[in-house]
């Protein structure tokens, strides 16, 4: 995600193709988010293999089990309807089996998981407002819910991009609280490498952003989204 | 461009990217780690991480003790540890359900409001097995028949099982209820009993009469079945004798009347029935509250039902993540002559997803009876036999002595036409069994097949037979390893082997150690070890042997059936089945010469194999008049078929 967004920058033409992408995505909407199979198979495309979403409830429960101080939580249930949730991976019954439905990444099911992980993110993002009262009502809940550790390791890097928090050992503490060793070490160091180097995009904007983007980076990680 | 201008482009195009990266590329992001002789501690991490989430389901042990154990244990050890932690029987219950074709969100739900917890008390062979495994027990119950009922607040698996009991699961769930506590819980119960007894008065007066009387059957149904229930959870036991039963006796005669004919049943006569009984129903959810000796006789259930878990087992509404929702979710009918539930056996416990086959099948199998269509009959001969266990149940009745049979869609047969629905799963007169009804293995040798008559029959058949074993080991893989994860036939034969060894031993909890030695097994493969496994390629192969150049998804079914006939330079019809070759586009192929000597394409061949397992001609079907497992036969043929599409 990061290498591939690290990619694309100031290639000015991404604007273009990334609006075609969203209107090809929007379009297709009514064709690929039918329910899939039962069996779900792998898809194979390109010699790779596309995994299912790992489903709402158990994305939902790691994260709850990294963050949240009170269990059991659903941390993102604040962030889509429970009627969408169907969209996101769960398990219902189709013709009194019962099967994973909407696991397999569509256009639907990944625009779903952006906007609620972009929103999550950006509210504990906001976390770095110094007007508490500025922050919404849902980011104020979130960030209330959270472990006392968790808001620490945030907060610490409100202050980027002082010298001082631009330093690996801070940045490994906020993945590991929220990928833990989901990915291989590879992704880490490519994410940690991408906000720490002298060219970063992100090397002199405030701390609130910096903070939303880091996350934003690490959730929409698939081999945190995705079932291994 | 500065950055600060490209942020939003960024921002906007950061779906698009995501979609890219998820959809187009999946695992590319970084590269993929390779099984390693020496782990490094990130990778080690990873695996104690998953290893967590799947055996505490979905949780973790805090920072400082997975350090520890990291650092101090092995793997092996790792994995006994997490075993003695209570939240391992949720992971198992949750496998339980998985297995049992009844996959559920969530185990237990978080939140306590607004929900119906009358069907908590359904049976549920999940939750038996994940409590035997948990005290002890045979982790086998998950094959039991009879279950015994589950109220709400006894449905942990580490609930203490009466007053006293010790079992290893104290820990996450403390013991210890106050006296208030339990009287709040029964005043509850007793309190939700008597209102659901005023609301059938209230509901059946405020309805109409109608030609069928559909809705006050309904509601007479619903709202005493929910008297009933709350009264059993808050402490009547039920037993023949008590109050809850001259009720419902009373009841249930004219209820009686709903299934067989509605237009007999009048409004007035439902309310004086409901009238004639409500100071009983006062008296009984009085006594409840208040009555010392009945506090006694319900301790046991009383204090059960102040688990600090009361919240957590959560099963919705519809009931359908017990195993009585087995009998609401495959209802018989007039057409479907139990087939459905048939289907769900043998799907859910053998593995066999009716894939259909032509078979060679003796003339007389089918006669005269549903499904003696060739084409049909490839999955009913043995489908029907398996529907035939449940030849005599509705929903809610046995009609094995009654004379009559009322399917679940209304439709009710007479004696006379009773008789002739019967019949169609007997043998004729003069044969060694009465009726055609059991698992059928092999259609043509019946020696192989296992018949029986009733529903225990079959709960005994599923108890024994090694198909359900390695059905169960199968599910086990796909759980812990993924669910299109392609597994060496040979390794999880092994595997299944130790469910096999328990089955035979004295010992009352050798099923439950064989599932934690199977789990463990798979918990340290390398399968498992292996970030973004290939789901078409094999890991883990059975002690001894290594991997082939035959697909390993099928190799051991070959070995097992096919290769004694085809293998090597002399092998039958010029088809070696051990010797695989794949060109340079990937397509594979088998050694598979033609009357010339000439090696077939692929196409030509896998359409040869195809046609030899799926033929009516008995001199044809292969293995050459030697029996086939079904599941084996239709895992063969689906594989040959998917490589003749590639």
């Amino acid at each position: 995600m990061v290498t591939a967004t690290k990619k694309l920058k100031g290639r000015t033409t991404m604007g273009l193709l990334g609006s075609v992408i969203v209107g090809l995505s929007i379009g297709c909407f009514l064709l690929s988010c039918q329910p899939d199979n039962q069996t779900q198979s792998a898809v194979k495309g390109g010699g790779n293999t596309i995994g299912n979403y790992r489903g709402i409830d158990k994305i939902d429960q790691v994260l709850a089990g990294r963050l949240i101080a009170k269990l059991p939580a659903q941390p993102l249930s604040r962030y889509i309807s429970y009627d969408l949730k169907g969209l996101m991976g769960t398990y219902t019954t189709y013709r009194g089996n019962v099967v994973f439905e909407n696991g397999l990444p569509n256009q639907m099911n990944s625009m779903l998981w952006d906007l609620v992980l972009k929103n999550f993110s950006r509210d504990l993002g906001s976390l770095c407002l110094q007007d508490p009262s500025k922050r919404s009502k849902t980011a104020t809940e979130t960030l209330k819910s959270l472990k006392p550790e968790v808001i620490a390791r945030l907060k610490i890097l409100c202050s980027w991009p002082e010298a001082s928090v631009k330093n690996e050992t801070l940045l490994s503490q906020l993945w590991l609280t929220f990928m833990s060793y989901d990915a291989p070490e590879s992704e880490f160091l490519v994410w940690k490498d991408y906000f720490l180097n002298e060219g970063s995009p992100y090397a002199s904007t405030g701390g609130q952003e910096t903070l939303t983007a880091m996350i934003t980076a690490m959730l929409l990680n698939p081999y945190f989204l995705l079932e291994q | 461009m500065k950055y600060s201008k490209n942020v939003n482009l960024i921002k906007s195009l950061s779906f698009c990217f995501f979609f890219l990266v998820v959809v187009s590329c999946g695992p590319f992001v970084a590269p993929l780690s390779k099984t390693q002789s020496q782990e490094t501690p990130w990778e080690k991490m990873h695996w104690l991480e998953k290893t967590q989430r799947l055996l505490l389901y979905g949780e973790v042990l805090d920072e400082a003790q997975q350090a520890e154990l990291a650092a101090t244990k092995s793997k092996e050890e790792i994995v006994d540890f997490l075993f003695s932690d209570s939240r391992f029987y949720d992971a198992v219950l949750d496998f339980n359900y998985y297995f049992l074709n009844l996959k559920v969100n969530k185990v237990y739900e978080p939140s306590f409001g607004g929900r119906n917890y009358l069907f908590y008390r359904r049976v549920t062979p999940a939750l038996s097995a994940a409590r035997a495994l948990a005290r002890g027990g045979s982790y086998f119950e998950l094959f039991e028949h009879n279950q015994p009922n589950f109220y709400e607040g006894n449905q942990s698996p580490c609930k203490k099982q009466a007053i006293g009991d010790e079992v290893g699961c104290a820990e996450k769930y403390p013991e210890g209820t106050s006296k208030d506590e339990v009287r709040e819980a029964r005043k509850k119960w007793s309190t939700l009993a008597y209102t659901a007894y005023l609301n059938s008065i209230q509901e059946i007066s405020s309805l109409p009469e109608t030609s069928d009387n559909s809705e006050l059957c309904d509601s007479v149904y619903k709202n005493i079945y929910d008297f009933t229930t709350y009264l059993e959870m808050a402490g009547f036991d039920g037993q023949g004798g008590s109050p809850i039963d001259t009720i419902r006796d009373q009841l249930n005669r004219v209820l009686n009347l709903c299934f067989i004919n509605r237009e007999w049943i009048t409004k007035s006569r439902l309310l004086d029935v409901l009238n004639e009984n409500l100071p009983l129903a006062e008296k009984m959810t009085h006594d409840l509250l208040f009555d010392p000796g009945l506090d006694k006789k319900n301790e046991q259930i009383l204090s059960e039902l102040n688990d600090l878990d009361l919240a957590k087992y959560g099963f919705q509404k519809d009931g359908r993540y017990d195993f009585y929702s087995f009998w609401i979710n495959f209802q018989n009918s007039s057409t479907n002559f139990n087939r459905r539930r048939g289907a769900y056996i043998l799907k859910t416990y053998f593995c066999d997803d009716l894939t259909p086959i032509d078979v060679a099948l003796p003339s007389d199998h089918t006669k005269g009876k549903h499904g003696s269509d060739p084409s049909c009959a490839s999955c009913h001969y043995k489908l029907d036999p398996m529907a035939g266990f449940f030849r005599n149940h509705s929903t809610n009745v046995d009609y094995t002595n009654l004379p009559y049979l009322r399917f679940d869609d209304g439709k009710i047969l007479n004696q006379a036409d009773k008789d002739l629905y019967l019949s169609s799963w007997k043998n004729p007169p003069g044969s060694d069994r009465v009726w055609n009804v059991g698992y059928i293995r092999s259609a043509r040798d019946k020696n192989l097949n296992r018949y029986g008559e009733t529903l225990e029959d079959l709960s005994n058949i599923i108890k024994e037979a090694p198909e359900v074993k390695q059905c169960l080991t199968k599910r086990m893989a796909e759980y812990f390893l993924g669910r299109d994860q392609v597994f060496d036939g040979g390794w999880l034969r092994e595997l299944s082997q130790k469910f096999e060894d328990a089955s035979k031993s004295k010992a009352p909890d050798a099923s439950s150690f064989a599932f934690k030695q199977v789990a463990k097994e798979l918990l340290l493969s390398k399968t498992f070890s292996t970030r973004n496994p290939d789901p078409s390629k094999c890991y883990d192969f059975k002690k001894g042997s290594e991997e082939t150049a035959v697909p390993c998804e099928v190799a051991f079914n070959i070995e097992n059936n096919c290769a004694s006939c085809h293998k090597g330079s002399g092998a039958a019809k010029g088809l070696d089945l051990t010797n695989w070759t794949v060109d340079e586009n990937g397509k594979g192929v088998f050694s598979h010469r033609d009357e010339s000597g000439k090696q077939l394409s692929a196409e030509a061949s896998f359409q040869r194999i195809l046609e030899s397992l799926s033929t009516q001609d008995e001199r044809k079907l292969m293995p050459y008049f030697k029996s086939m497992a079904p599941v084996e036969r239709a895992q063969l043929f689906k594989w040959v078929e998917g490589e003749l599409n590639r």
